[in-house]
C-alpha cells in the first residue's frame, strides 16, 4: 500500500521550509547593504556562483541605471555585449539590463509605467513614442545634446528628425530605415522581367506583379502586403500628403479619396487574376519571416523595411540574388514615395532614476566604433555617418548593401509622429472593418475607403 | 496487490484478444496525439535551410545538433541552465503551496457548515470569472506598494491562499468521500484537524496528484508573472526566455527555439509519468482502512 | 407546570449547546478557509476594487485615470461593432466545443482507467496535445496542417475529397479548427476524470456484474452517478474557461480572418494591452463577468437535480 504522503507531517514540514525561505527572501531584502537592486539580491541568494563572478558586486561607489529593450536572441546576444563594453569603459557605471521579446515588450512597460518603475532608457517604437512623450514619460535629450553629453556632431539632421515633438527631441533613432520592394533577381531573369527603374510608379508595379506571374505562375509579390498601410502613406507620400494629416486629427487623404480607391481596385485585380496569393492564404500562413512566399521562393517581390534586408538573406538563404527597390508612386507623383524613417528608438523616462547615465549610455551606442561593430546594424544603419565609414569594412554584405541603398536613396521628409490613435485605427478599423471585408469582396474600392474616412475620422477627432 | 483479489489466470487468458485490440485502437490513436511532439522534436533537429522547407517530414535530412547548443547559452552568458533552475523552484514550490493549502481550505469548504459558507464559495468561483489580464495592473501597483517587484514574492506569496480551481475540484472529491468514516473518527475523539489530516488527506489522493500536474504545468508554463515582477535576466524562467527569443521582424534562430522548448517539455513529462501512477490507486486500492 | 418548566429548560439547554456548537462549528470552518480568506483580502479583493473602478474610466496605461462614468458600457453595446462579433465568436466556440471535448475526455478517460501493460504511457500520450498548449510550437504547426497544402488537405485527397482550402485563412473555417484543437487538447478535463473514476469502489462493479448488469446499464447506474459531482466540476470548469479563451486565438489566428475568431477574452486583451484601452477593456471584462456567473448560475441550479453527492447519503 503505497501512499504519496507517507505521513502528513512531511508536507507540513516542507510547507514550513518554503515559509522560512520566503522570509529569508524578504528580510535580505530589507537588509541589503550592497549597491545592488533588489532583484540582484534575490539572484545573489539563489546563485551565488553567479553573482561572485558578476564584476558589478565588487566595486562599491556605482552608479547605476537600467535598459530595456525588446527583441530576438541575436539582438539580445549583440545589446548585452555592448552593454558589457560600456561596462569595461565606464567602470563607474553598473547597468541593470532587461529584454523581452516584442510581444511582451508592451504589456511590461505599461505594468512598470502604471507603477512608476520605468527604466531609465526604453526601446521606442515609432507608433508609441507620441504617446509616451504626451503624457509626460519621457524627457526631452535636448539639453544632453546642447551640453555635448550626446554628440551629434555627425549625426544628419535628416536622420534625428523622426523623434521630435514640436521642437522638442524625445527619441534618439537608433538605425535609419526606410520602406523597401526587395525583389529576388532570380525570379525576374526567368521570367524575362526587367528589373523596374528606382522611380517606378503603381502602374509599373501592376505590370510587372502580372508579367511575373504571367511567366512563371510565381506571385508577383506576397506577404501581407496589401494589408499594410504603410503602402498608403507611401502612396499619399509621393502627392505631397500622408496617411494622417499635418495636426493628426483627421486622415491625409480626406479631400482626395480617388488614387486610394484606385490603389485598392488593382489590389482586387491582382487578387483576382492569382498574381498575388489570396488574402485567405495570407492570413493562414504565419507571421514569421522565414515562412513567407517570398522567403520560399514562391513570390518575386517582398514589402520590407530596409533592416529586415539582412534577415532576409539570413533566411531566405546564402544562393538567392536579392536586390532592394524603392516603394512605386503614385502615377501623379511631385516627390519620392520614400522617407527615412527610425527602425526604433531610445528614449530617456521621466520615471527613471540616472536620467543623466543614461544619457552617457545613448551617447555611447550612437558614436562608438567597438560597439557598432559588435551591433552591425542591426537595428538599421548607425545614424551617425562615421560609424557608417568605420563599420561598413566590417559588416557583412547584406548590411553593406542596406548602407548603400539608403545612402543613393531619393527620400521626401518625414512626416510628423502617428497620433495616439493610430494602434486602435489599425487594429480596429483597417484590418476588420476595411481590408478584410475589401479582400473577401464583402465590400467594394469604393466603400472601403468611404467607410475608413468616415470611421477613422471619427476616431481621430475624438482622441 | 490486494487491488485485484478476484483474477485468477483464466479470466485473464481470455481476455487476451481483448487486449490486443485496446493496444491496437488505443495505440493507433496515440499517434494521433504525440504528432505534435514528435514534430516539435523533430523541428527541433533541423537546420535553419530545411526547417521550414521541410516542414511536413518527420525526419530530419540532416541532424543539426547545434540547435541545441545554441539554444542552450541563452542570452548573455545566461544559460538556460539558469532558467531551467528558476523555473523548477517556481514551478516546485509554487505547486506546494497551492496544493497544500487548497487541501487544507477545500476540507473547511466541503466538511464543515459554517454561517457564510455558501457566500465565501460564490465569492470564490465568481474570482475564476473575470479575465486576469484586467487584474494585472491592480495587482502590479499593490505588490508595488507592498515593496516586492523584482523578487520572487508576488509569485509565490499568493498561492498560499490556495487556488480556487483547486479549491473546487478538492471540495467535489471530498463531497465523494463517505461521512462515515468522520464521524467514527469523531466518535473515536479526533479533532477536525487529526480528521482532515488522517483520514480525508489520505483518500484524496487521486485529487491532490491531478492538482500537481495541473499546477506544476500551469506555474511552467507561466510567463506572464515572470515578466511582470522579475526584470533581472537571472531569475527568467524558461518559459519567458523562451518568448525572448523571437522577434517577427528579425531572423529568429527556430531550430534553437523549438530545440529549448522541447527541452521545456522533460520536465513536465517526468512530472506526469512519476506521478500518474499513483491515480491507478484510488479509494478501492488503498481501502477504507485509513 | 413543574414538567413543562423542566422541558423548556432542557429545550433551552439544547438550543445553548446547540448555538454552542454551531458557533464552533463556524469557528473551525474560518480556521479551515483563512488562507483563502486572508489572501483574498489582501491580494485579490483590492485589486478587484480597482479594477472595477478603472472600468468606468479612460485610462491608457500612461496618464492617470479619468472617470467617465458609463461611456465605456455605452460604446461597447451601441458603437463598436467588434465587440459583437466577439460575443458571437465566443458563444459559437463555447457551445460547440465545450460539450465535445468533455464527451470526449470522458470516453478516453473510461478507456484510460484499467491495470494494462503500458498504460501509463498511454497516459503520458493522450494528455500531451495539452502539455504544449499555446505555445509557438503548436500555433506554427495546426497553421501548417490546415494549410492549403497542408496534411489535412493531403489526408481528405486520399479519401478522394478534392480539397485545397486554407482552411485557417477562411472566415467560415477558422474557427472550426480553433474548435478541433480544443477538442483535441482534452488532456485536464480527462485527467480529472480519471482520478474521478478511482474514487468509485471496485466493489460496486463487481456487485453489479454478479448481478448480470450490462455494460450500459453499470455505466448509467454506477458511473454516472458516482462521477457527477466531478463531471459537474469539469463542466463548470470548462464552461468558465471556454468563456475566457485566449490564448489559441492568439497565438494562431489572432481574432482574423473577418474577426470569425475575435474572442471575448482575445479582444479585450487586444484593447487593454495592444490599443492601452485599459479602462475600455477592464469594462468588457465585467461584462464578461456577469454573462458566466449567469451560465454558471443556471449550472448550479441545475445541479441538484442531477449531481450526487456521496456525504448526503
Amino acid at each position: 500500500m503505497k501512499r504519496f504522503f507517507k505521513h502528513p507531517m512531511h508536507l507540513f514540514l516542507v510547507l514550513i521550509a518554503m515559509l522560512l525561505w520566503l522570509v529569508a527572501c524578504s528580510t535580505d531584502e530589507g537588509t541589503a547593504t550592497e549597491p545592488t537592486t533588489d532583484s540582484a539580491e534575490v539572484a545573489g541568494d539563489m546563485e551565488e556562483s553567479d553573482s561572485a563572478e558578476d564584476p558589478s558586486d565588487s566595486s562599491a561607489a556605482q552608479e547605476e541605471f537600467s535598459l530595456q529593450w525588446w527583441g530576438s536572441q541575436d539582438r539580445h546576444e549583440r545589446t548585452i555585449a555592448t552593454v558589457e563594453l560600456f561596462q569595461e569603459s565606464h567602470p563607474e557605471y553598473n547597468i541593470v539590463y532587461e529584454f523581452v521579446g516584442w510581444g511582451d515588450y508592451w504589456t511590461s512597460l505599461a505594468t512598470k509605467g502604471a507603477g512608476g518603475n520605468l527604466p531609465d532608457v526604453i526601446q521606442q517604437d515609432y507608433a508609441r513614442f507620441f504617446q509616451f512623450a504626451q503624457d509626460g514619460l519621457l524627457i526631452p535629450l535636448d539639453p544632453y545634446i546642447e551640453s555635448g553629453v550626446i554628440d551629434l556632431s555627425s549625426v544628419p539632421d535628416s536622420a534625428i528628425e523622426g523623434g521630435r515633438i514640436g521642437d522638442e527631441l524625445y527619441a534618439l533613432s537608433l538605425g535609419t530605415n526606410s520602406q523597401s520592394y526587395v525583389i529576388d533577381l532570380d525570379i525576374f531573369e526567368e521570367a524575362g522581367v526587367p528589373v523596374p527603374a528606382p522611380d517606378w510608379t503603381w502602374a509599373d508595379f501592376e505590370e510587372t506583379v502580372m508579367a511575373i506571374h504571367e511567366a512563371t505562375g510565381k506571385y508577383g509579390i506576397a506577404g501581407g502586403w496589401a494589408t499594410d498601410n504603410g503602402q498608403v502613406n507611401a502612396l499619399y507620400l509621393s502627392l505631397g500628403s500622408g496617411f494622417y494629416s499635418e495636426d493628426g486629427k483627421s486622415l491625409g487623404f480626406t479631400d482626395n479619396p480617388q488614387p486610394l480607391i484606385d490603389h485598392y481596385a488593382m489590389i482586387m485585380r491582382l487578387q483576382d487574376a492569382g498574381a498575388i496569393p489570396h488574402y485567405s492564404e495570407e492570413s493562414a500562413n504565419p507571421s514569421t519571416l522565414e515562412t513567407n512566399k517570398f522567403v520560399t521562393g514562391d513570390a518575386a517581390m517582398y514589402f520590407a523595411h530596409t533592416n529586415q534586408f539582412v534577415a532576409l538573406n539570413t533566411a531566405a538563404g546564402e544562393d538567392r540574388n536579392l536586390m532592394m527597390l524603392p516603394v512605386p508612386r503614385s502615377v501623379d507623383a511631385t516627390q519620392s514615395a520614400n522617407f527615412l524613417k527610425p527602425s526604433m528608438f531610445f528614449s530617456l523616462t521621466s520615471q527613471g532614476n540616472n536620467p543623466d547615465a543614461g544619457a552617457i549610455f545613448i551617447d555611447y551606442f550612437t558614436n562608438s566604433v567597438e560597439a557598432n561593430e559588435i551591433l552591425a546594424a542591426e537595428r538599421g544603419v548607425p545614424i551617425s555617418t562615421a560609424i557608417v565609414e568605420a563599420i561598413k569594412p566590417v559588416v557583412s554584405a547584406p548590411s553593406a548593401a542596406t548602407f548603400d541603398f539608403l545612402a543613393g536613396l531619393d527620400v521626401s521628409p518625414i512626416r510628423p509622429p502617428d497620433p495616439t490613435a493610430h494602434g486602435d485605427l489599425l487594429t480596429n478599423i483597417y484590418g476588420p472593418q476595411v481590408m478584410e471585408p475589401l479582400l473577401f469582396e464583402q465590400i467594394t474600392p469604393e466603400d472601403a475607403v468611404a467607410l475608413l474616412i468616415e470611421q477613422g475620422n471619427a476616431l481621430l477627432a475624438n482622441q | 496487490m490486494q487491488a485485484t483479489p478476484t483474477t485468477p489466470q483464466k479470466k485473464k487468458r481470455s481476455i487476451r484478444s481483448r487486449d490486443v485490440l485496446f493496444h491496437l485502437i488505443v495505440g493507433g490513436l496515440c499517434l494521433l496525439m504525440i504528432y505534435p511532439i514528435i514534430w516539435m522534436i523533430s523541428s527541433s533537429f533541423k537546420g535553419p535551410s530545411e526547417i521550414w522547407t521541410n516542414v511536413t517530414s518527420l525526419i530530419p535530412k540532416t541532424f543539426a545538433w547545434g540547435n541545441y547548443s545554441e539554444g542552450w547559452a541563452g542570452f548573455g552568458g545566461i544559460t538556460f541552465a539558469t532558467y531551467f533552475r528558476n523555473s523548477l523552484l517556481y514551478a516546485g514550490f509554487g505547486t506546494l503551496a497551492i496544493v497544500g493549502s487548497s487541501a487544507f481550505i477545500a476540507y473547511g469548504f466541503a466538511r464543515i457548515k459554517f454561517k457564510g459558507r455558501n457566500f465565501w464559495f460564490s465569492i470564490m468561483i465568481l474570482t475564476l470569472m473575470l479575465p486576469g489580464q484586467v487584474l494585472l495592473i491592480p495587482q502590479y501597483i499593490l505588490f508595488n506598494e507592498l515593496g516586492w517587484v523584482n523578487t520572487f514574492l508576488p509569485l509565490i506569496v499568493p498561492r498560499l491562499a490556495g487556488g480556487p480551481f483547486f479549491i473546487f475540484l478538492m471540495v467535489q472529491f471530498i463531497r465523494g468521500i463517505p461521512r462515515d468514516l468522520d464521524e467514527a473518527a469523531e466518535i473515536d475523539g479526533a479533532g477536525r484537524f487529526a480528521i482532515f489530516w488522517r483520514i480525508i488527506l489520505p483518500l484524496m489522493q487521486p485529487a491532490l496528484i491531478t492538482a500537481a500536474i495541473f499546477s506544476f504545468y500551469w506555474t511552467w508554463e507561466d510567463f506572464l508573472s515572470p515578466l511582470i515582477y522579475l526584470s533581472d535576466p537571472r531569475l527568467y524562467t524558461v518559459s519567458l526566455a523562451l518568448r525572448s527569443m523571437a522577434d517577427p521582424n528579425a531572423a529568429t534562430n527556430w531550430g534553437a527555439i523549438f530545440a529549448m522548448a522541447t527541452l521545456s517539455l522533460v520536465p513536465v513529462f517526468i512530472l506526469f509519468i512519476a506521478f500518474q501512477k499513483y491515480l491507478v490507486q484510488g479509494i478501492s486500492t488503498t481501502g477504507l482502512k485509513g | 407546570m413543574a414538567t413543562t418548566t423542566a422541558q423548556t429548560a432542557a429545550a433551552e439547554q439544547h438550543r445553548a449547546s446547540e448555538r454552542k456548537r454551531e458557533r464552533r462549528e463556524t469557528l473551525s470552518g474560518y480556521m479551515f478557509i483563512s488562507p483563502w480568506l486572508i489572501g483574498f483580502l489582501i491580494f485579490t479583493l483590492l485589486p478587484l476594487i480597482g479594477s472595477l473602478y478603472l472600468a468606468f474610466t479612460d485610462y491608457n496605461l500612461t496618464s492617470a485615470p479619468e472617470w467617465v462614468g458609463l461611456q465605456n458600457f455605452e460604446t461597447m453595446f451601441f458603437n463598436d461593432p467588434r465587440y459583437w462579433k466577439a460575443v458571437r465568436a465566443t458563444f459559437y466556440y463555447v457551445f460547440a466545443a465545450i460539450p465535445a471535448r468533455l464527451t470526449f475526455a470522458l470516453a478516453v478517460a473510461m478507456i484510460l482507467d484499467n491495470h494494462r501493460r503500458g498504460i501509463g504511457f498511454y497516459r503520458a500520450a493522450y494528455y500531451a496535445p495539452s502539455i504544449i498548449g499555446g505555445s509557438v510550437a503548436v500555433a506554427l504547426m495546426w497553421r501548417r496542417i490546415f494549410a492549403s497544402d497542408g496534411v489535412f488537405n493531403g489526408f481528405l485527397n486520399i479519401l478522394g475529397v478534392p480539397a485545397s482550402q486554407a482552411w485557417i485563412g477562411l472566415p467560415s473555417s477558422a474557427i472550426w479548427t480553433l474548435i478541433l484543437l480544443a477538442v483535441w487538447q482534452f488532456g485536464s478535463p480527462m485527467l480529472i476524470f480519471l482520478a474521478g473514476l478511482r474514487q468509485i469502489p471496485e466493489s460496486l462493479y463487481e456487485s453489479a456484474e454478479i448481478d448480470g448488469a450490462t455494460p450500459w446499464r453499470k455505466f448509467f447506474h454506477i458511473t454516472i452517478p458516482l462521477l457527477s459531482s466531478v463531471i459537474f466540476f469539469n463542466l463548470i470548469m470548462q464552461l468558465i474557461s471556454g468563456f475566457l479563451v485566449f490564448t489559441q486565438a492568439l497565438v494562431i489566428t489572432n481574432g482574423g480572418p473577418l474577426d470569425s475568431t475575435l474572442f471575448y477574452a482575445l479582444y479585450l486583451y487586444q484593447r487593454a494591452f495592444v490599443n492601452f484601452q485599459m479602462g475600455y477593456g477592464t469594462a468588457m471584462a465585467w461584462v464578461l463577468l456577469v454573462i458566466i456567473a449567469i451560465f454558471t448560475a443556471i449550472a448550479f441550479k441545475t445541479s441538484s437535480a442531477w449531481v450526487f453527492y456521496e456525504d448526503e447519503g
